[in-house]
């Protein structure tokens, strides 16, 4: 009978120890302060405040290096980008469904010299959000100075269908992404953005018309100048330019030269519109006419270079 | 060769040599990795830019025996005093400051050298500090350098943290080394032995915490100081009140030294409390300080403002830096070790030490967390709580540096465990080998990795391992063993913060610079900037605002919201002007007016008299007083240089004398901000200063030969100030004495043993 109480000692002591062991233990402070902060801290709530305010602080001070680079087709250094590309990661990371954070990282990626990243980044940038004429107009752009036509035209054509009203009212509300770039541009006013929108869509339309030409697709790229032509994009001596090589690679001389005509009384300096002049006039069995063209177009091949080299030059847009 | 094995053997014969050795290399290697700031090819920036700047108005002022009450340069012209509590100019550290620019050193150079010094002043304090906390001299020197090596150090080109960090930490140093020395219960109260270094102990804890009140906002300080009584008070009662009595016991012995302390201390807490009292009369502003609904003073800050930045946005940032190549300023970082010290002490014991680092941490991080509701309780109810607008402070001056002491407590038990054989050898290598295996896993599995972060692991896993080999069941060392420990620590420490502070200078802001200070001239100047020629100037342009404003007269700030800047910076391109004519403004007036009074340079200025001059203006004077604008004839006298009629006679930062000799009476505007605290005399006869032009000061001056004196502040407020200079040179000095003392008692007692 003794011995029970001795028995039950032993093990309560030993209890107590083990309990000892067991919780007074760093791991278990730790987890201790982990269950308390979780319980009375809305971390959820905190952390989500904290990241929106560290991604404000996080922006560039200035961007105004990209606008350099943009206005001026200088080239920046990579690692002067970086700074931009962080931000815009962060953002993608925090926010991932930002289709403006995608769309500047895969231009400053372009910028970086980063051809294929860019290009995944402005194909998820448009899958996020389809009518913003942006996206798909810099793919096109890719693409094209890649050569790869059936895709830049492609991309062009959907670039097209994207709604004028949406992407103005989208670039002007991208307070994080478009709207400083702007603002360090000095280019903040709906004005600017439609000018900016304007010149896309005439590039837009110069692309698909090169793109469909080099395709050989002669009935369709004409149809698409035409259209250009209605809609009074700028630029008439291009849209002429192209639908007189048309006309001219389905021997219709006589529509070709009158094309070319008008193109020449747009830019008078188009040295191509002048040499495919002097070539149907040799065709037509005009000799001396086509000796006149072809010196004017030597002229202005060395005084004001290529035009249709100048076409080729498209540039991104910083979107 | 053989002399530096020699001389390398001896160092490492005995700790302290050791550590002495490791303290120079770290502080060599950390100025190494930052020589392009210390040079001054990168410049400072963001809260360190400003800190430089009036500090160095401020130092060379001294320079030239003159304690600058206003600084005419900035805004144009503010009552310094703002300036000078933010970094609390009775410092004695400035002397090094002072001592190098009267030796003609580069201030940017000196300033920088200064930073630098200072804060490893603040890291040695901090290895003093461990010392008296932890029992390995191992510890200490980790503790060191986990506080060497984080970006705490950093912040000193960025920001103005160590002006608070570093003289706190030694106030606790301070306080923990008289607290141990007298409440031991071995001691008895009235020690003979130590009085030297009791007295270095109060002498010090008062420097520091005259120091502390008197820098930036010291209510940061307070609840600081607070909180760790409070736990004190909770983890060691026994102990508090041991030392409450014998110290009482050692006061009453020293009656003059404590009346001494007070006095001192009462009088270094003068300074800010004068300029709060002076602040409330609201004659400046603060555009960038978001204000407090209903705010009673100045310097209340508005709630949303708080929260919009505090410690856990701090910590959040550090996420976006995971990529430590990206790593810039105001991103917290310790070194990879400290997360290994954690990884190994998950299993420790819970020791009181620990226990009282993390509920102090933890106290401070819940009671300054202002997403809770505690925060808005102690934010209605605690004064100064309304004061604080930069919470993420406390993440930099105490949450860190106590993790660093939480983690050192860590590292100090296996110490212990390790000498005292206490661990199973098998099971102490397994584990150790499986802490840096999963450190390695986890870092393996990260998509941005350094190359010293392996080094770190391998390092740190051999000096784990090695130290465990290096100490003998018998308590004796294996002294080479020792030896390659204390070099293997050395190295898990420094190896990876070198990498990562190397590519600080890649990643800090662009276009920052020092600025307009680096060239200022102390010497009066007729004019200010550059003139603008407002004809060339198209309507747009002549429309733009001013800049933004941090801190200015409330009459400057009145006339940047009124008048076109181009405008008002070509009026202010001539610091004097004298005027024939001058319109009262009453409640008629419109900023139309002044405006094209100053654009078409019209001979009037606009007073509002002190109400004691009032009457005197509808007297007969020479000087006209006109009701029209549009009746002005004429043009002012715009004063560029000296001439026969006007000449500054003597001038520096709170006072200009000006000799002036006109036929007939005029009327002088001295384009520098207007503060009810400048006065003026005619021939050594005071007379009222009237607020010209809305924002400057101006006064009749009749005609004849006449000097006029402009000065700031009285002279008992300026004599005042060199008393407080006095007070605190003498108690540093008084602590380096007895600190002195102490030490030469020690050494005696350890030689007579």
């Amino acid at each position: 009978m003794t011995k029970q109480p001795f028995k039950q000692k032993k093990c309560f002591s030993g209890g107590r120890q083990w309990i000892n062991f067991v919780f007074n233990r760093v791991i278990v402070l730790c987890l201790l302060f982990y269950v308390i902060s979780k319980t009375f801290i809305p971390w959820d709530y905190v952390v989500l405040k904290a990241k929106l305010v560290t991604l404000s602080r996080l922006m560039p001070a200035s961007w105004e290096l990209l606008v350099r680079a943009t206005e001026s087709k200088e080239t920046p250094e990579p690692k002067e980008l970086d700074r931009y590309v962080h931000y815009l990661e962060e953002i993608i990371e925090a926010l991932p469904n930002r289709p403006d954070s995608y769309g500047m990282l895969a231009y400053c990626r372009y910028l970086q010299g980063q051809v294929g990243e860019s290009k995944k980044l402005y194909n998820k940038a448009s899958d996020l959000k389809p009518d913003f004429f942006w996206f798909n107009y810099n793919l096109g752009v890719i693409h094209f100075k890649s050569k790869e036509y059936p895709a830049a035209f492609q991309f062009m054509v959907k670039a097209l269908d994207a709604k004028k009203r949406e992407t103005l009212r989208y670039t002007l509300n991208s307070r994080r992404i478009y709207v400083p770039f702007l603002i360090s541009g000095a280019h903040l006013s709906p004005e600017y953005v439609l000018a900016q929108m304007r010149f896309g869509y005439e590039n837009d339309y110069k692309v698909v018309v090169m793109s469909l030409y080099a395709m050989d697709e002669i009935s369709e790229m004409v149809g698409y100048a035409n259209s250009a032509l209605r809609e009074d994009i700028d630029d008439y001596a291009f849209f002429h330019f192209y639908l007189g090589l048309a006309q001219y690679k389905v021997k219709s001389y006589k529509l070709a030269l009158q094309s070319f005509r008008t193109a020449l009384r747009y830019d008078p300096y188009h040295y191509e519109a002048l040499y495919y002049s002097s070539l149907i006039m040799q065709a037509v069995g005009k000799p001396q006419v086509a000796h006149n063209f072809l010196e004017q177009s030597k002229i202005h091949q060395q005084s004001v270079g290529s035009r249709v080299e100048k076409y080729h030059n498209i540039d991104l847009a910083p979107y | 060769m053989k002399n530096l094995r020699t001389w390398i053997s001896n160092v490492f014969q005995s700790e302290e040599k050791i550590i002495c050795f490791f303290i120079v290399i770290s502080f060599l290697m950390w100025m190494f990795v930052f020589k392009g700031f210390l040079f001054g090819k990168i410049p400072v920036a963001s809260d360190a830019i400003s800190y430089y700047e009036h500090t160095k108005y401020f130092v060379e002022s001294l320079a030239r025996n003159v304690i600058p009450l206003w600084d005419p340069n900035w805004n144009c012209g503010v009552n310094n005093e703002f300036f000078l509590r933010r970094f609390n100019e009775f410092n004695p550290a400035y002397f090094f400051l002072i001592l190098s620019a009267k030796m003609g050193l580069p201030y940017r150079i000196g300033y920088i050298l200064f930073c630098v010094f200072y804060n490893f002043l603040g890291a040695y304090g901090f290895y003093l500090l461990a010392r008296r906390i932890f029992h390995y001299r191992k510890s200490a020197f980790t503790a060191f350098c986990l506080f060497l090596f984080s970006s705490l150090t950093t912040r000193m080109f960025d920001s103005y943290l160590h002006l608070m960090f570093v003289p706190m930490i030694w106030f606790f140093y301070f306080f923990l080394d008289i607290f141990q020395a007298l409440s031991e219960e071995r001691q008895s109260p009235g020690l003979n032995e130590d009085c030297d270094r009791i007295i270095r102990d109060i002498l010090g804890i008062l420097l520091t915490s005259m120091i502390l009140m008197g820098t930036y906002i010291p209510f940061y300080f307070i609840s600081i100081a607070i909180s760790f009584f409070l736990l004190m008070i909770i983890f060691s009662p026994k102990k508090m009140l041991r030392f409450v009595f014998v110290f009482g016991c050692f006061l009453k012995k020293h009656k003059i030294l404590i009346v001494i302390v007070l006095v001192c201390f009462g009088l270094s807490l003068l300074p800010g409390w004068l300029f709060y009292k002076q602040s409330s009369l609201s004659h400046f502003v603060l555009p960038g300080r978001p204000s407090a609904q209903n705010a009673k003073h100045i310097f209340e800050v508005n709630k949303v403002a708080i929260k919009d930045w505090g410690i856990m946005e701090d910590i959040v940032y550090v996420q976006y830096f995971n990529n430590l190549k990206r790593f810039t300023y105001a991103v917290l970082y310790l070194p990879l070790f400290a997360f290994i010290i954690f990884a190994m002490g998950l299993f420790n014991k819970i020791s009181k030490r620990l226990l009282f680092f993390c509920f102090w941490g933890m106290g401070l991080f819940l009671v300054y967390f202002p997403r809770i509701p505690l925060y808005d309780w102690f934010y209605s109810r605690v004064f100064f709580f309304k004061y604080f607008k930069n919470l993420h402070f406390f993440l930099w001056i105490i949450l860190s540096p106590v993790a660093i002491l939480f983690l050192t407590e860590i590292f100090d038990q296996y110490q212990h465990a390790i000498k005292k054989k206490k661990i199973n050898t098998v099971v102490y290598v397994l584990f150790a080998v499986l802490v840096h295996g999963l450190v390695l896993f986890v870092h393996v599995k990260q998509p941005y990795n350094i190359n010293s972060t392996y080094f770190v692991i391998v390092l740190s896993l051999a000096y784990f391992i090695i130290s465990f080999f290096s100490s003998q069941k018998n308590g004796a060392i294996n002294q080479k063993l020792n030896g390659l420990c204390w070099v293997l620590l050395f190295l898990s420490l420094v190896v990876q913060p070198l990498e990562v502070f190397s590519y600080l200078k890649n990643n800090i802001p662009l276009g920052y610079d020092i600025s307009k200070y680096d060239n200022l001239s102390h010497d009066f100047q007729y004019t200010r900037g550059r003139k603008v020629l407002l004809d060339s100037l198209k309507q747009e342009q002549l429309e733009i605002g001013g800049p933004q404003i941090y801190y200015a007269s409330k009459g400057y700030q009145q006339l940047l919201s009124h008048i076109p800047y181009p405008v008002l910076k070509n009026y202010i391109y001539y610091r004097f002007i004298v005027y024939d004519q001058v319109k009262v403004v009453e409640k008629d007036f419109h900023y139309d007016d002044l405006t094209v009074s100053l654009r078409g340079n019209k001979n009037v200025a606009f007073i509002q008299p002190l109400p004691e001059n009032y009457f005197s203006y509808y007297s007969d004077r020479g000087v006209t007083r006109v009701r029209n604008i549009q009746d002005i004839q004429g043009q002012p006298e715009y004063v560029s240089e000296s001439s026969s009629s006007f000449k500054v006679v003597s001038y520096d930062s709170n006072q200009v004398t000006v000799h002036m000799h006109y036929d007939i009476d005029k009327y002088l505007v001295y384009n520098d901000s207007f503060h009810p605290l400048w006065n003026a005399a005619i021939d050594n006869n005071p007379v009222g200063i009237d607020i010209a032009n809305i924002a400057f000061k101006g006064l009749f001056v009749p005609a004849g030969e006449h000097e006029i004196t402009f000065r700031f502040n009285t002279m008992f407020q300026y004599y005042l100030k060199v008393l407080f200079m006095l007070i605190f040179y003498a108690v540093f000095l008084a602590v380096l004495f007895y600190g002195w003392r102490a030490f030469m008692n020690r050494n005696r007692a350890v030689t007579a043993q």
